[in-house]
């Protein structure tokens, strides 16, 4: 099913980034009851936001619109037995999926709201890009969009534009797990929204994948908050191509970001003991990995500066674990105090087993291979 | 309409307490990295990331004369014992690790009394934690993995990068001669391209001499405190206590948030503490003022660069305590005539340069080697969370010790690591002794 949806509610549909189908879908959720709470970031201004819980519509619209300076992963505010929908870019609906199999809520209570997504930005850095690409002060920008591979500022001076490849070739753009990522509609959720294949209208281009998905939608529509038609093939068309450009992109990145492509064996290993002799040990990327769900994690207890390897087993535990579990959201390398390249480390480390084994994580509630292998032995 | 709990909201804009740094983050169930803040970008420490563990630690009691009162008794108390004394005879003191609305409110109760306001620590904020990739040179006196770890990205994008005293294989060291720390090697790298970055502690008295050279030389610098607010203390003209007090002339101290401080805690005729936690502080103490802790309160911080940090808890009870004690209101407005604005806008920088002000070093002990400690918000806290201590791989095989074996320094029973150090040195992040500073032990191999 894929169709063109707009919030009927004119306010909602003008200030939601592409139509206001996200935010009037949540409303209706929570006022029919089909869920207890939504999970959403509530804005600070356009680099800060935070997450929270709630079931207050009021609050809900407060949280209207794109957010493309706030890289968060919302997967750790879903509560064991609490229905709950969330919008979910694609390493969001990932992470969910990771955690579910880890037995950290059940995947039937919740409802991914999926987001097509072209990738965020560093908050820091995205000041920096305001500043020095758009000449515009950062504190007074009211508005960021992503349209057609520009990015958009909009300030009390008015709209600016500048293509994120401009941006991005002067080592600055979106993070680099978002330049490597190529999952950007994200079809592992429940249904997909987004502006992709939208032409000249207020509306949002949802495709339902499922049948939690299609109750969603079919729920917003049923109380009366939500209007649609279908999609056309031309817009089909369009949001395709958009989405073939952007893995086109990634794998472009992918190659451009990689140091160490060209090294031999054990220029690698000097390459990998450099970056990680650099941890403190502050075990942050372990905190806000989304699949890391271990309370006593054996990584963490194996995080002894005593023993004085080259590379501390707390990183090479990870290394392993993740090789069939990283979802690529870079949580992980954002949080780094020393900067350790870590999301591209991880992909390098699953990718080409992955590939053997048909195995991409977080695109379905299949069990992790190598968990599979040690519920076979046991 | 549904009406319901905004959950999220629980999570408070806090700063670390950690170290002069003062990362942004958010404090709730968990820790929450704040990725907006410019100085660290969400990245937090280990300190900073067990920040709940440090907050979950036992509260302190109000107490009078180590019976248990009411937060009222105990203020009023305060207030009555306070009476009569005045000038040098009262001392107010502070580690720091306070609000600026709480030290400024402190600086008025002083006033109050004409008394002096003390703390420890070194004002100095001229450049950012950023600016610090644009140098060509960085002259380190202390160990950017440990001590001061949201610094040591930053180094790592440098050219040249120099530690003073420690070895390490990471960066270029320049190893110092404790019985004759002269500095020469790094005084010949001091130019307008060179950085120096030092740490102003209890522990780093050897450096202070070094210091005192780059602030004279045309290299710049940036002071790292253990404690969180000594530049907004130097603003306010608060004197080190650490060379110019004689604690044995001062008959009655009034300590707020105290446990950093290191050394013997004095005994005056009369001591009031105000302090989140217990303490060796509180246990002393004659009237003890419980208040919030840090995560708690609403107010700011100047941290190392001269930013200005938002905290953003509810609680004002550190401000409205002493400004009950001392019977005044304008603390709010000292505040920002101190910082010199109309208001108070986050991540804004002010400057500030203190006097520079040298520290005695001696050598303590007879022993064959160099206990040298590297600092770290643990050790700060008073939580030693290591069990080791380095030695050179030299001194390992001279001292014929193998995997499982322990030492003995002192009266202490440790683990080592080898470690790649200079012979004859002991690299420490534990505090093993109260001693200051190099010193000199001996380590007795007890054959595990």
């Amino acid at each position: 099913m894929k169709v063109l949806a707009w919030a009927k509610d004119e306010e909602i549909r003008a200030k939601g980034s592409s139509g206001g189908f996200v935010t009037a879908a949540m409303i209706a959720a929570l006022e029919k009851g089909l869920v207890d709470e939504v999970v959403l970031v509530k804005k600070k201004n356009a680099y800060e936001g935070v997450p929270i819980t709630t079931n207050n519509v009021e609050v809900v619209k407060e949280c209207i619109g794109s957010m493309h300076f706030v890289p968060l992963n919302l997967s750790y505010f879903i509560k064991s037995g609490v229905k709950t929908a969330l919008p979910t870019k694609p390493c969001d609906a990932r992470a969910i999926i990771e955690r579910a199999k880890r037995n950290q809520f059940n995947i039937d209570d919740v409802y991914m709201v999926g987001l097509n997504c072209g990738g965020t930005f560093n908050p820091v850095l995205a000041r920096e890009v305001v500043l020095s690409f758009f000449e515009i002060e950062p504190e007074t920008v009211i508005k960021e969009e992503i349209l057609k591979g520009k990015l958009i500022i909009e300030s009390k001076e008015g709209k600016k534009s500048v293509k994120i490849d401009e941006i991005e070739e002067e080592g600055y753009g979106r993070r680099n797990a978002c330049k490597i990522c190529d999952v950007n509609i994200p079809h592992m959720a429940d249904l997909a929204c987004g502006n992709w294949g939208v032409l000249n209208e207020k509306a949002t281009f949802v495709e339902v994948f499922t049948d939690k998905g299609k109750e969603f939608f079919e729920n917003a529509v049923d109380a009366g908050y939500v209007e649609f038609r279908e999609a056309k093939k031309e817009e089909i068309e369009i949001r395709e191509k958009i989405d073939k450009a952007m893995i086109k992109l990634a794998k472009k990145w992918r190659e451009k970001l990689d140091e160490i492509n060209d090294l031999d064996r054990r220029e690698r290993l000097d390459y990998y003991i450099r970056m990680f002799e650099k941890c403190i040990g502050c075990n942050a990327c372990k905190e806000v990995c989304p699949p890391c769900v271990c309370e006593e994690a054996k990584c963490v207890s194996m995080n002894d500066e005593m023993a004085g390897y080259k590379i501390p087993l707390y990183n090479l535990v990870r290394l392993l674990h993740l090789m069939d579990s990283c979802i690529g959201c870079g949580q992980c390398e954002d949080v780094c105090p020393v900067d350790i390249p870590l999301t591209l480390i991880h992909k390098r480390f699953s990718e080409r087993i992955l590939r053997k084994l048909d195995y991409i994580p977080g695109i379905d509630m299949r069990t992790p291979p190598f968990q599979e292998t040690k519920i076979l032995f046991d | 309409m549904i009406f319901g709990d905004v959950k999220g909201d629980s999570m408070i804009e806090s700063v670390c307490i950690g170290c002069s740094i003062g990362c942004s983050l958010y404090v709730g169930d968990r820790i929450f990295h704040r990725k907006n803040a410019p100085h660290n970008e969400g990245k937090l420490c280990k300190f900073g990331m067990d920040l709940l563990k440090y907050y979950s630690r036992e509260k302190a009691e109000c107490k009078v004369d180590g019976k248990n009162v009411e937060l009222n008794e105990a203020i009023n108390e305060a207030k009555k014992r306070l009476e009569g004394y005045s000038g040098d005879e009262i001392l107010f003191l502070t580690s720091c690790t306070a609000t600026n609305e709480e030290l400024a409110a402190l600086k008025l109760l002083a006033e109050k009394f004409d008394a002096k306001c003390c703390f420890y620590g070194y004002g100095n904020a001229l450049f950012s934690l950023k600016d610090i990739e644009n140098f060509g040179r960085v002259i380190l006196t202390f160990d950017p993995f440990v001590s001061y770890p949201l610094v040591a990205r930053r180094v790592l994008k440098v050219k040249e990068v120099y530690e003073v005293g420690f070895v390490d294989g990471r960066v270029n060291s320049i190893i110092l001669n404790p019985e004759n720390p002269n500095f020469d090697d790094a005084l010949a790298l001091l130019d307008e391209n060179t950085i120096a970055l030092a740490e102003y502690s209890p522990l780093s008295t050897v450096y202070t001499p070094f210091l005192k050279e780059v602030v004279k030389s045309n290299a710049k610098a940036i002071v790292f405190n253990p404690t969180l607010n000594a530049n907004f203390a130097a603003m306010l003209g608060f004197e080190s206590f650490e060379n110019k007090i004689d604690f044995d002339k001062v008959k009655a101290i009034y300590a707020l948030e105290p446990e950093l401080i290191n050394g013997a805690i004095p005994s005056p005729e009369l001591l009031i503490v105000q302090s989140a936690f217990s303490n060796g502080w509180c246990d002393k103490a004659d009237v003890v003022i419980q208040s919030d802790s840090f995560h708690q309160k609403r107010g700011s911080v100047v941290n190392a660069e001269g930013r200005i940090l938002i905290n953003n808890g509810k609680s004002e009870q550190g401000v409205e305590i002493l400004e009950k004690i001392g019977g005044f209101e304008q603390t709010a407005s000292k505040v920002l005539e101190t910082l010199n604005v109309n208001t108070i806008k986050e991540f804004s920088t002010v400057e500030i340069t203190e006097e520079f002000r040298e520290k005695e070093f001696k050598l303590k002990g007879e022993g064959k080697y160099y206990l040298t400690t590297k600092s770290n918000p643990f050790l700060w806290k008073g939580i030693d969370h290591k069990n080791f201590v380095e030695l050179s791989v030299e001194d390992v095989k001279e001292l014929g010790l193998s995997r499982t074996d322990r030492i003995k320094i002192g009266d202490k029973e440790l683990c080592y690591k080898p470690s790649n150090i200079q012979k004859g040195y002991i690299v420490s992040e534990i505090l093993i002794s109260q001693l200051k500073g190099l010193t000199r032990v001996d380590i007795s191999n007890l054959h595990y």
